[in-house]
């Protein structure tokens, strides 16, 4: 164990340091203090070598202090033409300000640099929390998990050295350098360590059933801990501190180690173990991609080290992925009897005898295999989990639940038991050798509790709207399609950030650091575990109209829908850059036309950062596993259309099309010059004609028939520009597209009742041919809202 | 349906609505001359009038037709023969079939247009169209053109 507290000893000290320059800049009176630690701390040669040689390294400046964090999505940029590029600068800030305990608010960016003052406050909180650290015994002092929480707390929005680099994520790479350099002085090398557990997909998708939903979500719920222990598993085998994951979740990790022959040699046994425990639970629909690579330490600095990171993702994961299971072929090709399949994941290894009921209140519910149950189970009662604790031991007294890893023993490692006990409640007594993980929480005390010897926190959007028929579970199908607006059915919508790959590996340019690199990773997945949840939440205080200033600032018109919140919502994987969520068909809609601006605000409107997203609408008896199909085939027709695109009711648009929102890029040029004498229409896209009309409140006949004729003449129009698919810019397609059906469209606007037509605006944009690629659009959205 | 009493208030005064319909007569009228001479300066049949100036122009020439208090009932016969010709077209896809039967359309509007004045504008933008039909794809945009005339007559509340 020597080894370990090597490692721990070197990331601590470079945290205490990242600490004490907090405590200088509020003038705390742990600075002092703090000092004579760090000095005092180790006499270990080692330690203090790896630590000097680190900070050399990542340029760390121990008298610096902190100032204001340009925001890092401004570095991003695809364009590879050099005016382009240059046109593409923005420039804006982050607000100093501190994580909240629960919920944080999603932090826009400012568009001019913080004053003195907007730093006094953060300050002043700073100074507060640190004084609170000092005890006789410096307990709190040399608790590295407290304090790398503490420095991702208040640590996230300010700068230290670059101005694009947080506080947090100098401090965490270079923490994580010095460790690996503890471990091994000599070497100029470093290795970094990438998995990517795959075929999540495939395992939660194949479910079709009711209740499908419910245990669906724990099985991402399932996979998130499943990530957790591969990096739990790799940090003890290599004897590594936390600060060296640089990233993990969604079935992704980055782990940064020593090259080290040893490392290599565990990677590949912590691999084969795990890949031996998923073909024997998951009949190999689950796979471990698990490798390293090394890189010459310097390069962590350089715009090589993006490189490295994208050999490693692309190439030689690509490599394990494509021969599944090769180092597990004995197991992989033993045969196994098979019997009647699981009805809910379709596994067939289980005897018939053992498949249970799904649903034991339902007298006619499916059979399933027994994870299957549990899945469904446990999916209902995943409303509220506080912490989780990663154990040895199999009892624990208040547990709600337990998931269980029996990893099997193979030619090098031992079996092995973990367990993974559910808390409703955070206050647990926990073992000293045992972990606890805290789902979304920034709560300093709760890191401070003295039972708690290592604790982390665990990010997990998880946000699910609770059942009013049955308290303290989850909603469900059916329940949720009753709340739904017109139409009763339920939505799904699954949607990614479009070029992820590139901007990692090139949207940084010359920036590709190890620090930069970790805040892109923790930013993207702040937003789609954290974030996503306040904004389902809490959407009053997170969407970005509340603050009047940002939008104006941003100089977009922020589309804010219905007024209403929207939380019947049932997240059923959010996390890393994606997600799937359900719910009613209306606010899953709506949600999605939230993430999406959200996300632009977030990420400083930069055009090179997009989503694209599908949403597909169901009844509640359609298979999930279907719809999950449809939506995945949707969000494929959205990046189809040049990304930054939403596909809903089988119309594919950009969003800003969807939204009304004035956007001349989202208008072909050769479509522009062709329809440029046409005065610009006061409504343009499709949204701000479903708002309209459903403020008019027509009544269902006018409704009914203008939705009627509206449709109609979308499939007149479609069938007419079927003959031009192979030259849709000639003119006439764009004559058939854009004019011929508008005479239609006069004629069923003056069937509308006279206060309709008093809407001066409705009537003419309505006409205008810059709308006329909308009419389905405009008239299924009507339709499902007044069924 | 509930009137709307306020929209009353700002109607302007008698007077002035009366002039708006004089200055659309005038533009109105050339609007038929236009027609006609755009179709008739087309460089190879009626298929080669664009979509956009035919919408344009039907976009004038409906309401036009609902001031001379035109009603379809008056062109009936024409109507019916244009829709029967093409269905004929889509069943047989041969526009030989229908050729002789097109000129025959003629004498339908036109004895319409003997009978009832406000049948007249329409007589002469569709002779003039029917002039410049020789093949499937002229034929097809004579129908564009009278279903879009027709579309905006009854916009304007033409029967
Ligand atoms: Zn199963």
């Amino acid at each position: 164990m020597k080894q370990l507290r090597v490692a721990e000893k070197a990331a601590l000290q470079v945290i205490q340091e990242a600490i004490r320059v907090l405590a200088v800049w509020t003038n705390s009176k742990l600075k002092e203090k703090l000092s004579r630690l760090i000095a005092a701390g180790d006499n270990d040669d080692v330690i203090k070598k790896a630590v000097a040689q680190a900070q050399k390294l990542l340029s760390w400046n121990s008298k610096g202090e902190p100032k204001a964090l340009r925001l890092l999505f401004d570095s991003i940029n695809l364009e590879k033409d050099k005016e382009k590029k240059s046109q593409n600068q923005h420039q804006h800030y982050c607000q100093p300000d501190v994580i909240a305990e629960r919920n944080p608010k999603i932090p826009y960016p400012l568009e001019k640099e913080p004053s003195l003052e907007d730093f006094i406050k953060l300050k002043y909180e700073i100074k507060q929390e640190l004084d609170k650290l000092d005890d006789d015994r410096d307990r709190d002092l040399n608790n590295l998990s407290l304090l790398t929480l503490i420095l991702e707390k208040y640590g996230s929005f300010i700068s230290f050295g670059d101005s694009d680099v947080a506080l947090i994520d100098i401090a965490r790479s270079t923490a994580g350098v010095a460790a690996a350099l503890a471990n091994n002085p000599e070497s100029n090398n470093l290795t970094l360590i990438a998995g990517d557990l795959s075929g999540i997909q495939k395992f939660i998708y194949t479910i079709s059933s009711d209740g499908a939903l419910k245990s669906l979500r724990a099985r991402s719920f399932y996979l998130e801990l499943v990530t957790e222990e591969v990096v739990q598993q790799l940090l003890e085998a290599l004897e590594l501190p936390r600060t060296n994951v640089i990233y993990a979740g969604g079935g992704n990790l980055y782990i940064l180690a020593p090259a080290i022959e040893s490392v290599k040699i565990n990677v590949a046994e912590v691999r084969q173990q795990f890949n031996e425990w998923l073909l024997g639970e998951f009949q190999g629909k689950n796979f471990l991609a698990l490798d390293c690579l090394d890189f010459p330490i310097t390069d962590i600095t350089t715009e090589k080290f993006a490189d490295y990171w994208s050999e490693l993702t692309s190439k030689k994961l690509a490599v394990h992925k494509s021969r599944k299971f090769a180092e597990n072929i004995s197991k992989f090709l033993q045969e196994s009897d098979s019997y009647e399949p699981c009805k809910v994941c379709h596994r067939d290894d289980v005897e018939s005898a053992e498949l249970k009921q799904l649903n034991k209140n339902e007298p006619d519910s499916v059979l399933a295999c027994e994870t299957c149950c549990r899945m469904f189970e446990l999916g209902g009662q995943l409303l509220k989990v506080e912490v989780i604790v990663r154990s040895q031991s199999e009892n624990f007294e208040d547990k709600f639940d337990t998931l269980t890893f029996e990893l099997p023993a193979t030619d090098k490692r031992d079996a092995k038991n973990v367990y993974y006990h559910l808390f409703h409640r955070w206050k647990q007594i926990v073992p000293d050798n045992d972990t606890a993980l805290l789902v979304n929480d920034w709560n300093i005390e709760h890191y401070k509790f003295s039972q708690f010897k290592k604790s982390f926190p665990l990010l997990l959007g998880n946000y699910a709207q609770e059942s009013s028929e049955e308290k303290g579970l989850i909603i469900r199908a059916n329940e949720m399609a009753k709340k739904a607006k017109g139409v009763n059915r339920l939505g799904y919508l699954r949607m990614d950030v479009d070029n992820l790959g590139r901007i990692f590996a090139e949207g940084l340019g010359e920036n590709k650091t190890l620090p930069r690199i970790a805040g892109l990773s923790r930013q993207m997945s702040y937003f789609f575990k954290v974030y996503l949840n306040s904004l389902a939440e809490f959407r009053q205080e997170n969407f970005l109209n509340k603050n009047k200033l940002i939008a104006d600032i941003l100089h977009k018109k922020a589309e804010f829908l219905t007024p209403k919140k929207r939380d019947n919502l049932l997240f059923i994987y959010a996390g890393g850059d994606d997600l799937f969520v359900s719910g009613t068909w209306n606010e899953v809609v709506e949600f999605a036309f939230d993430i999406y601006q959200c996300f632009r605000a977030y990420t400083g409107n930069n055009p090179d950062i997009t989503l694209s997203g599908g949403i597909s609408i169901n009844d509640i008896k359609f298979p999930l596993y279907k719809a999950a199909e449809e939506s995945g085939e949707a969000e494929e027709k959205a990046k189809g259309n040049g990304k930054d695109s939403l596909s809903l009711f089988s119309q594919v648009f950009k969003w800003n099309e969807w939204l009304g929102i004035e956007d001349n890029k989202i208008i072909d040029s050769e479509i522009q010059k062709y329809l440029h004498s046409e005065t610009r229409p006061k409504l343009l896209g499709i949204l701000p004609f479903v708002e309209r009309l459903e403020q008019q409140d027509i009544g269902v006949n006018y409704s009914r028939n203008f939705v009627r004729n509206l449709l109609i003449t979308a499939e007149i129009q479609e069938k007419a520009l079927e003959k031009f698919e192979d030259n849709k810019k000639s003119e006439e397609a764009l004559g058939t597209r854009y004019y011929l059906h508008l005479p239609k469209i006069a004629y069923t606007l003056a069937r509308l009742p006279k206060n309709v037509l008093d809407d001066t605006e409705f009537r003419t944009s309505l006409k205008s041919p810059y709308n006329a690629p909308y009419f389905r659009a405009i008239a299924t959205w009507i339709e499902l809202l007044n069924r | 349906m509930p009137e709307p009493t306020k929209s009353k208030v700002t109607i302007p005064p008698l007077n002035s609505r009366q002039s708006i319909p004089q200055t659309n007569v005038n533009k109105t009228q050339n609007i038929v001359e236009e027609i006609v001479k755009t179709i008739n300066g087309l460089p190879d049949g009626l298929k080669t009038y664009p979509i956009r100036d035919l919408v344009k122009h039907a976009e004038e020439f409906g309401p036009y037709l609902k001031q001379q208090r035109l009603e379809t009932n008056q062109v009936r016969k024409f109507l019916d023969a244009v829709n029967r010709l093409k269905a004929n077209l889509v069943e047989t896809g041969e526009f030989a079939k229908i050729k002789t039967e097109v000129v025959l359309l003629k004498p339908k509007l036109a004895y319409a247009a003997a009978r009832q004045k406000a049948a007249k504008p329409l007589g002469e933008v569709m002779s003039a169209a029917i002039d410049e039909v020789h093949s499937k794809e002229d034929f097809e945009r004579l129908v564009q053109l009278l279903e879009s005339i027709i579309a905006y007559h009854k916009a304007e509340g033409g029967k």
